[in-house]
């Protein structure tokens, strides 16, 4: 049986109320507001995802604030299933390097790399340029623009947040990159003091894929 | 000509407070984190004043001109049917925290200081020695950023006297009373926890919660913001330094709430405004000032003699200052019968009624000022075990509630002057045997129970002083 695509994914900040507000790649959708997690906050994430439910995606991330308005982080991306695989380690470290003012918007800068376990897979780099704007009203707009060395890829994502009530955020992003274009809405809703439930869902643009992301962040 | 004199008083600034990043910090992750999820009405009503206070300053500096109707209603809503989880106050007032990003980051580390107080009372699992501890090493890291506010004394009427002072009260007195009403339930609920055994902590916010939803949150006369050592003596006599970062942070709460509501003004010279209000509590502008020590202006770090924990407030003399709604008080005499207050262990007792909090030398004291008061009380008082506080809690009609079940009461002689010797509490009436026993100025004194303690309620003892001197906040026939 086969369905559009699952992720499960769990998070922690060490923030008080571990901030739905804060935005961050692939909890639930792909793109992140220009903030860092916050000094000294310990973040892990664990999901589940794939295409069908024979081969399940089990993204797992660690990630920690290690100073001021910086955090690192490492991740896996382990899929089980038929061939259950486990490919390479992804490293991150994100940046905040301006704050949003009234005269100007905040911006974020990320430097990832995936390595590979097996030695015939390549090398990755990615880096991303992250500008997040307040537009009123609740909304916030948010610019992804990232390039990969892999395949020379550049990504771009345009993705919009809106506060709902006091405890929840909606999203909503518009992705394009060299071989795909998506849409996708979520929903980022805290659930305990350091718990936020993640739930999004992507389209693909000129295909039927769709797919499902189903997350939970949880502070340690 | 307002705007040039405060340019011409602007202050130097830290090269913090330059930068545009946000530099949140996470809270501490020890055992007691979220313990404050224990007194569950208190943790929701303590949420919604975050709210509440984000709020009332977007809707500040977006101009809104219905700040007494429609964005009162809007708060209180949520004041009445308060969070069940803690709230990011940034993304409710993303412009305020945009144009003030310095305050927002004095805002926050002084509110997880708050909180994590809050948790280290409230958890269950250590004794009051080691939260003693945790308690001084969490003031140590908080004092540690470079936007940690002061824990020196400050003078409040300094503070309280600038140019712009008074505005916000005068022009939103009943926002402002949310604001005075948020800060009342910031500062009580110390000697709620303060040595208090934690099953004893939910009973006592039954009433303290009711207070504040019913009407502290509603007063437009208070006449100055609650002091915490006003509301937690006990605790700021433990700890003066975090009661008087509180005090200094809920000062300049009053402070940026008085220049947002200052007409004519630009967003720069807001922002000068406000940096200017923040350096003069800030820690780093007081480096190497002392406690007790009188300076000019706001190097003024007098207290009172008897209570380290607070500043020098309006009009104050020594320990005398006026309480709004209590008149004027000697914090170094018993507010029921002024005799001077013993010194050291044990500490007597403190009467909670109507929303004050009054320090008394003995029970006979504690009963009798509580029953002058109507409405329900706390009193919480010394044992002859320094690990085990006694907390009486009353209803309406005066009955008293013990959360020691086998209390025993002394209570012997007749001349109020000795009354701390003799008007005391112990935790069994073998306990209290004892000590009559190895006290032969006590001899015949025999255990009185609840009961029958209660029932003596006596009038103002014949050493009573009323100081009967006008309110210092009182101005041209009215509150300032």
């Amino acid at each position: 049986m086969r369905f559009a695509g699952l992720a499960l994914v769990a998070f922690a900040t060490t923030a008080m109320a571990s901030d739905h507000a804060n935005l961050d790649a692939g909890r639930p959708l792909r793109f992140t507001d220009a903030y860092s997690a916050a000094e000294g906050a310990r973040e892990f994430q664990f999901g589940l995802s794939g295409s069908s439910f024979s081969r399940v995606g089990v993204p797992v991330e660690l990630k920690y604030g290690y100073a001021s308005n910086r955090d690192i982080a490492i991740g896996f991306n382990p899929v089980l299933g038929q061939s259950s695989t486990l490919n390479s380690i992804h490293l991150s470290h994100f940046q905040t390097l301006v704050g949003e003012t009234e005269a100007g918007p905040a911006f974020g800068l990320r430097l990832a790399a995936d390595i590979p376990f097996d030695s015939d897979s390549p090398f990755g780099m990615d880096v991303t340029g992250i500008w997040s704007r307040y537009r009123g009203k609740g909304f916030w707009s948010h610019i992804n623009l990232g390039y990969e060395s892999q395949g020379s890829v550049v990504t771009g994502i345009a993705g919009l947040s809106h506060r709902a009530g006091l405890n929840q955020t909606l999203l909503g992003e518009i992705g394009m990159s060299s071989n795909q274009k998506w849409v996708g809405v979520g929903l980022r809703r805290q659930i305990g003091l350091s718990s936020v439930l993640d739930l999004g869902l992507e389209f693909a643009l000129g295909s039927s894929q769709r797919t499902l992301r189903v997350g939970l962040t949880q502070s340690y | 000509m307002l705007i040039a004199l405060m340019t011409l008083l602007a202050m130097d600034q830290p090269a913090w407070m330059r930068s545009s990043l946000p530099d949140r910090a996470a809270a501490v992750r020890g055992p007691a984190y979220g313990s404050i999820g224990r007194i569950p009405e208190f943790a929701k009503d303590m949420y919604a004043t975050g709210v509440g206070h984000a709020m009332a300053y977007e809707a500040l500096v977006t101009g809104a001109t219905d700040l007494e109707t429609k964005v009162f209603a809007s708060i209180d809503t949520v004041l009445r049917k308060p969070p069940a989880l803690p709230v990011d106050e940034e993304s409710l007032s993303p412009r305020f925290s945009m144009r003030f990003r310095n305050l927002e980051k004095v805002f926050e580390w002084a509110h997880q200081l708050h909180f994590e107080t809050i948790d280290i009372l409230a958890y269950p699992g250590t004794t009051d020695q080691v939260k003693h501890r945790q308690l001084s090493e969490a003031w140590d890291r908080y004092s540690r950023a470079p936007w940690a506010l002061t824990g020196l004394p400050m003078n409040m009427e300094v503070l309280d006297s600038q140019p712009y002072s008074g505005r916000f009260r005068e022009k939103y007195p009943k926002v402002n009373g949310l604001f005075w009403g948020y800060h009342w339930l910031q500062t009580v609920n110390y000697d709620m926890m303060w040595r208090v055994p934690t099953a004893d902590h939910r009973p006592q916010y039954e009433l303290i919660g009711a207070q504040y939803r019913e009407t502290e949150l509603y007063k437009t006369d208070r006449e100055v913001m609650p002091m915490t050592a006003e509301m937690s003596p006990r605790f700021a006599k433990a700890f003066p330094m975090i009661a008087n970062a509180f005090d200094n942070l809920h000062m300049l709460h009053d402070n940026v709430n008085d220049i947002l509501a200052t007409p004519g003004l630009s967003a720069a010279d807001q922002q000068q405004w406000v940096n200017d209000a923040i350096v003069r509590v800030l820690a780093s502008s007081h480096a190497g000032e002392v406690a007790g020590a009188e300076g000019a202006g706001i190097h003024d770090h007098r207290h009172p003699p008897s209570q380290p924990g607070m500043g020098t407030m309006k009009g104050s003399d020594e320990d005398e200052m006026y309480m709004s709604g209590m008149g004027w008080m000697d914090m170094g005499e018993c507010a029921h019968c002024s005799m001077s207050m013993p010194s050291g262990e044990p500490w007597g007792a403190t009467v909670s009624a109507n929303g004050w909090t009054m320090s008394v030398r003995c029970l006979l004291c504690a009963r009798d000022m509580a029953a002058e008061t109507p409405g329900r009380a706390i009193i919480r008082a010394a044992t002859e075990d320094p690990n085990r506080l006694l907390v009486l809690i009353s209803d309406e009609e005066g009955n008293w509630k013990s959360n020691i079940a086998t209390v025993a009461f002394l209570e012997s002689g007749s001349d109020h002057a000795g009354c701390h010797e003799w008007s005391r509490a112990y935790t069994s009436p073998e306990a209290l045997k004892r000590a009559v026993a190895a006290d032969s100025s006590l001899s015949g004194a025999v255990p009185l129970g609840l009961t029958e303690w209660a029932a003596r309620v006596g009038g103002k003892p014949s050493t009573y002083r009323k100081i009967t001197e006008p309110s210092p906040y009182q101005k041209r026939g009215g509150v300032r």
